[in-house]
């Protein structure tokens, strides 16, 4: 393990992707903090405006998008580089047979991989660290849980960079295909805003991305941990075959297998509701009576939201009182009976428009529906249609945290994320890859 | 020793028994095939190798030696035909692994470490003793082990993957192309190091370009041409297949080589 882990850290390459990375989150946290900076000036003189300065939607979650870029763009630069350059090398098969196993050497290429592209998190990391130092508020549960989501991405993408590495010949043809495995993901996600890949909106539970989103508002979801986990399993374990020495064809048929057992799996994983809210004052649930109100309901409650996939308001809905009420009671079917239209003309919605739009609960024969979009409005219609009182609406209160960086502070912050991370990983990869270009 | 025709190749090659050669001590390679696409590599070549000895694997270019190794060490699977250790066959590579070290043909050092490095590896993998002081000291190794691989000339890297190899007690050590890194100087002393491991009953077997270098170590010969085994034995009984006017194993190449019947 100690030389994969010294071929991993004592590589230029390394330290160079991983100062590269800490430039792109570096960006997005100075980005992110002056945009947030600039809302909580304006927001001092308001006691609601400051309720709604939230540091984890402000700063943490666009500092974790840079992270996420990071992984995705120049993870599998390094992730791979571990396992392909004892293929380019053509000592693979010599190292195999001296560790006695190619599942072995794969696994510690993939752990010393993983170890490497531990890197790319550091940047943020520090940032948040600074951030709390120089007086700004981070929530450590809330923070700890969306560095833990892109902790999970990057063992996603060590896994698929090991077993594009397997699977090819060169450094090169690893990293392309790690690289495509990442733009799969994000192609699904562009597939909202982007009409050329609208054929691809079917596939959203597929994207990495989408279920890296529970963690960036500070839930737990038993489902998308699961299905992080899962899925690097699945890629290892295709890692595993495709570096094996059997003949061609049993290697083919081998990953083909793990791959459909993978894919039933993630499926069946998707179909799990639990999630745990920890965020900081439980603000990514509903008010604790209402959940309290709603786990006792023992009437069987349906709600149908006629929305296309690619409406704002359904996104609005999903990210705010849909993932509320998941949280609430994860047993509740939520269905998008749109989805399920086919041959929907561009312009027209599939069924009738003056239904277009509707949120709609159901239990047994009795019906209610409204058009808002309002977390109180939905929850209000549920009970109804549960024939039961809605008790009163009382938040937790969360008195939100305005940062206001300006002259020094801030100073010392940009100087942090633009020049001094990135210039210290330079330098530690140069003093740990110095004494082996010296004679 | 007369030309073998496809059914002889197994027991017509001199030292090979009358069962096959699966039952006898030492490593025995039973008809091996190995394809790369449509084209078959390495057609159904067979032959014995004993402990003690080395056996040198020669041919001309494109003849099939590096597929023949590989698949011999299991780092290639082979189309069909069976490796046989002291009469037993290997049916996984975890038993090919617990069998042979290799020294692959232009393997790179990992220009990340240090000689050290690579040699605390080797011997965390070891799974016998090999005379480490002997070997050190022949290969030159000690000027080596603290600096990075990737300033070690290719002589320097290549003793230095020779040692990690030797070092790792399997009982049968197959090297391709060990010598050519070398000057004769040091070529002298790497053929020493390779003679006291083989000192310990280890069983060597090497692909080698230089037929002078072969003709220095090798106990026996197999002589590839087109993937197929077109003689195997000891310098004497080749001399005597090719005629006794031949005196070295380079005219005795020359002379089989060009007796081989051609490939449509």
């Amino acid at each position: 393990m100690r030389r994969e882990l010294e071929i991993a850290l004592r590589a230029r390459p390394t330290w160079l992707v991983a100062a590269i990375g800490s430039l792109l989150v570096g960006h997005g946290f100075v980005l992110a903090l002056d945009l947030y900076s600039a809302s909580s000036r304006s927001a001092l003189s308001s006691v609601l405006q400051m309720e709604q300065m939230d540091p984890l939607a402000g700063i943490v979650r666009p500092t974790l998008g840079g992270v996420s870029l990071a992984l995705s763009v120049l993870g599998p630069v390094i992730a791979a580089r571990a396992l392909a350059i004892e293929k380019e090398r053509k000592t693979y098969g010599a190292l195999c047979l001296a560790v006695g196993s190619s599942t072995r050497v794969i696994i510690q290429k993939a752990l010393a991989s993983a170890a490497a592209c531990g890197l790319l998190l550091v940047a943020s990391l520090v940032l948040f660290v600074a951030l709390r130092a120089a007086g700004g508020h981070l929530d450590a549960s809330e923070t700890a849980l969306a560095l833990a989501g892109e902790a999970l991405h990057l063992g996603l993408v060590v896994a698929l960079a090991t077993a594009a590495a397997a699977c090819t010949r060169t450094f090169a043809q690893a990293v392309t295909l790690g690289i495509l495995a990442s733009l799969t993901s994000w192609a699904i996600d562009a597939a909202e805003g982007f009409a050329a890949l609208a054929w691809l909106g079917g596939a959203s539970a597929w994207s990495i991305e989408q279920r890296l989103l529970p963690f960036q508002h500070g839930v737990l979801s038993v489902s998308s941990v699961l299905w992080l986990l899962c899925a690097s399993a699945m890629a290892l374990a295709v890692a595993a075959i495709a570096g094996s020495f059997s003949p061609a064809s049993r290697k083919l048929w081998g990953a083909l297998a793990v791959i459909g057992g993978g894919v039933l799996a993630l499926l069946a994983i998707g179909v799990e509701g639990r999630a745990f809210d920890l965020s900081e004052q439980r603000r990514a649930s509903l008010p604790p009576d209402i959940v309290a109100a709603l786990r006792r309901l023992s009437v069987p409650i349906a709600v149908d939201v006629f929305l296309d996939r690619d409406d704002s308001r359904r996104r609005q809905l999903e990210l705010d009182v849909l993932s509320k009420l998941r949280l609430a009671r994860p047993d509740i079917p939520i269905r998008m009976p749109l989805d399920e239209a086919t041959e929907v003309a561009e312009g027209q919605h599939a069924g009738d428009d003056a239904q277009y739009g509707r949120v709609v609960a159901q239990t047994g024969a009795t019906v209610r529906e409204t058009r808002s979009g309002s977390a109180r409005e939905i929850v209000r219609v549920l009970f109804e249609a549960a024939a039961q009182q809605m008790p009163a609406w009382a938040p937790l209160p969360y008195p939100g945290f305005p940062i206001v960086a300006m002259g020094a502070r801030r100073r010392v912050l940009v100087l942090l994320a633009y020049v001094g991370l990135p210039s210290c990983l330079v330098l530690i990869g140069l003093a740990l890859t110095h004494g082996r270009t010296t004679r | 020793m007369s030309q073998p025709g496809p059914r002889e190749e197994n027991g017509g090659h001199g030292t090979v028994n009358a069962d096959g050669g699966a039952r006898s001590p030492g490593l025995y390679v039973e008809r091996i095939a190995v394809r790369a696409g449509p084209r078959r590599i390495v057609d159904e070549v067979s032959f014995r190798a004993l402990p003690g000895e080395v056996t040198a694997v020669i041919g001309p270019n494109g003849a099939g030696k590096t597929s023949l190794l590989d698949a011999i060490v299991g780092v290639r699977s082979a189309e069909s035909g069976a490796v046989h250790v002291d009469g037993k066959r290997l049916a996984s590579f975890r038993d090919h692994a617990r069998t042979f070290s290799y020294l692959p043909d232009q393997g790179e050092v990992a220009t990340e470490l240090t000689g050290r490095t690579l040699v605390r590896h080797a011997l965390a993998s070891a799974t016998a003793e090999v005379p480490v002081a002997e070997l050190r000291q022949l290969l030159e190794i000690a000027p080596l082990l603290d600096r990075g691989a990737a300033v070690l000339s290719r002589g320097e890297r290549q003793r230095l993957l020779l040692f990690c190899t030797l070092l790792l007690g399997r009982r049968f050590v197959v090297l391709d192309e060990p010598f050519s890194a070398f000057d004769p100087l040091q070529l002298e002393k790497v053929q020493l190091a390779i003679r006291c491991v083989m000192a310990t009953g280890a069983t060597i077997l090497a692909s080698i370009h230089q037929l002078a270098d072969a003709e220095q170590i090798a106990h026996r010969v197999l002589l590839l041409a087109e993937g197929r085994a077109l003689a195997f034995g000891t310098l004497a009984e080749l001399k005597a297949e090719a005629g006794d006017q031949q005196t070295t194993l380079r005219d005795v190449f020359l002379v089989l080589l060009a007796r081989r019947p051609r490939a449509a």
